[in-house]
């Protein structure tokens, strides 16, 4: 792998990718300071000023109970993030983890086991997903506030074939390659080469999958709140606002900003997530130029 | 032929996984269905309990209820005992095949040109902006593009109707909606699949016996083009289906969508499970045609194993 250093200046060439970096820094340190942020994060209701335009003293306006939008979405921003980083890091440990013990065992270990993965593939997960959800929907589990954390693994659960797929690839080729097998001859064993060896040369490959399957866990998690199955009320994510402005969708009172902000702040982070993705995979995947 | 048979068997193990996990996941739900009232009387509850045969064992449970979805006759709803499961799924069948077909067929149509758009125009500005819309289309989430367009289409301009599905006119909207990810997703794969057949040497031939540009692309390398367009047609119409629940809900259509996601919102267990086997079946039927199609489209696949 490349010096950081070396990573980071190629990164940082592109214009583009310098606004998307920054993008995703500023919504990663609001989520993660979220508390000692010196702004007024009530989220309490005030029917005086439900459903007010953007204004002076609210800078996105308001919504149908009067609740500030800029910080509901700084609050939005928080869990949606720690999903979208929670669901990848599962995905990471299910599938490097499948992924490195499929391609690093014998053939016939490996043959069932990624048939395994072609079965979990066709099996359509969304429609699954929701009926786990539907069935954690008002159980003990959830009241107690641990739904949020089955729902981050759900998400995570969902996205670890592609990665357990592309480990597996790469680990079959490497352990062929004649340091690996240098390493054999020596008596190393096969489970420290795979982990000291194959693993370290794994790491572009892993962390270019990561950085795409990151807006892809932020897109289920949206679609999952958006339908009501996901995070539940009072916590808010950038899926859960998008329903609440559709809820007071109507001709004779356009909230447009209920609707246009949130999706703005879910649609940038997207953007800048896959930019970042594919111009990491240009810089670390020599293959692709 | 052996390929269909094999792909159909492969198909029934899916179909049977899902409804085997599907049926572990809600026996091993906490609480159950009649949670939210007040307590019954013992006598009461067991009734009611042996009318959904919740008494029986797990195994004689699984047994039936895989039966009884075997035989189509699934039935009552829990929260609707006085409709079948699938009476209330059929119900909603018109509606989103409708929905569902229009705007597929809608997509396929628009991507098409744009595609071809794309693949003459490549590099130049049109092409940059299908490139663009195209990668929006596919990484926005479906309300944000139905949200915009609602407010666009329906309250700035008021020419739509804003929800419905009662006139020909409110099922512009959804459709529209429904139909840009596919399209999205076959102007991408045509134009990269388009570009790279021109440059093949049957493409050259034509050129070099005068056929025009825009002729070569539509007559020589559409073809070959929509081969990788066809393979991913699995993967498009399962997007689809989970997008037409969002358009569904948005819309306010009285398709299968609405009554999964009431079902699931009401922990309404049979008709979840309905649902979700019935969008398995789906799902699976149109990754089948979709090899078909590949087959018929490109010949090496027919030989290939």
């Amino acid at each position: 792998m490349k010096p950081l250093k070396t990573i980071l200046s190629a990164l940082f060439k592109d214009p583009f990718t310098f606004v998307a970096i920054l993008w995703l820094a500023i919504v990663t340190l609001t989520a993660l300071f979220l508390p000692l942020l010196p702004l007024e994060l009530s989220h309490e209701t005030d029917s005086t000023v439900a459903l007010n335009a953007p204004s002076q003293e609210h800078w996105f306006g308001t919504d149908a109970l009067g609740r500030d939008l800029f910080s509901r979405i700084l609050r939005g921003t928080r869990i949606s993030i720690a999903c979208g980083i929670a669901g990848a890091l599962t995905a990471l440990i299910l599938g490097v983890g499948y992924g490195l013990i499929s391609g690093g065992g014998s053939d016939r270990r490996d043959h069932w086991l990624m048939r395994f993965v072609d079965l979990v593939d066709s099996i359509p997960l969304v429609f699954l997903v929701i009926l786990v959800a539907s069935v954690l929907r008002g159980s003990a589990l959830e009241a107690s506030g641990g739904g949020l954390g089955v729902f981050f693994v759900i998400l995570g659960a969902v996205y670890w074939t592609p990665m357990a797929r592309i480990v597996r690839g790469e680990t079959r080729v490497l352990r062929h390659r004649e340091w690996a097998l240098a390493a054999t001859a020596l008596g190393v064993p096969q489970k420290r080469i795979l982990w000291r060896e194959v693993l370290p040369n794994l790491m572009p490959t892993i962390i270019v999958t990561v950085t795409l399957i990151v807006p892809r866990v932020l897109l289920f998690e949206a679609f999952l709140s958006f339908l009501g199955l996901g995070v539940q009320s009072p916590a808010v994510s950038w899926g859960t606002l998008a329903r609440d402005a559709f809820e007071v969708l109507n001709p004779v009172q356009t909230a447009w900003w209920l609707i246009l902000y949130p999706s703005l702040t879910l649609a940038l982070t997207l953007l800048a997530l896959n930019l970042l993705g594919d111009q990491l995979r240009k810089i670390l995947d020599p293959k692709q130029r | 032929m052996q390929l269909i048979v094999r792909r159909s068997v492969a198909s029934l193990i899916t179909i049977w996984a899902v409804f085997t996990i599907s049926f572990l996941v809600i026996r091993s739900a906490p609480g159950g269905p009649f949670d939210a009232e007040r307590d019954p009387p013992e006598a009461v509850k067991a009734a009611i309990e042996a009318r959904y045969q919740l008494d029986a064992p797990l195994w004689q449970q699984y047994l039936d209820q895989g039966w009884s979805w075997l035989t189509l006759n699934p039935g009552p709803s829990l929260r609707q005992p006085d409709h079948d499961v699938s009476t209330i799924l059929a119900a909603g069948i018109p509606a989103s095949f409708l929905l569902g077909t229009l705007a597929l067929l809608l997509g396929i149509i628009l991507g098409t040109i744009l595609g071809v758009i794309a693949a003459w125009q490549q590099d130049r500005w049109p092409d940059r902006v299908i490139t663009l819309f195209a990668s929006m289309g596919i990484s926005l989430p479906l309300y944000v593009i139905a949200g915009l367009l609602i407010l666009l289409l329906a309250f700035q301009l008021p020419w739509l109707p804003p929800a419905g599905w009662t006139t020909a006119a409110s099922a512009i909207l959804p459709i529209i909606c429904l139909a840009l990810a596919p399209a999205a997703q076959v102007a991408r794969l045509l134009r990269s699949g388009l570009i790279e057949a021109s440059q093949e040497d049957y493409a050259r031939t034509a050129r070099s016996k005068g056929r025009g540009v825009v002729g070569t692309l539509l007559f020589h390398c559409l073809r070959p083009a929509s081969i990788p367009v066809t393979s991913t047609l699995g993967p498009t119409a399962a997007a689809m289906l989970t997008g037409s629940l969002v358009i569904e809900q948005i819309f306010a259509i009285p398709g299968v969508g609405m009554h999964f996601i009431q079902g699931a919102m009401n922990r309404d267990y049979p008709l979840v499970l309905g649902a979700v086997l019935l969008y398995t079946i789906l799902l699976q039927i149109l990754t089948l045609l979709g090899d078909l199609l590949m087959g018929w489209l490109d010949p090496r696949a027919r030989v290939e194993e």
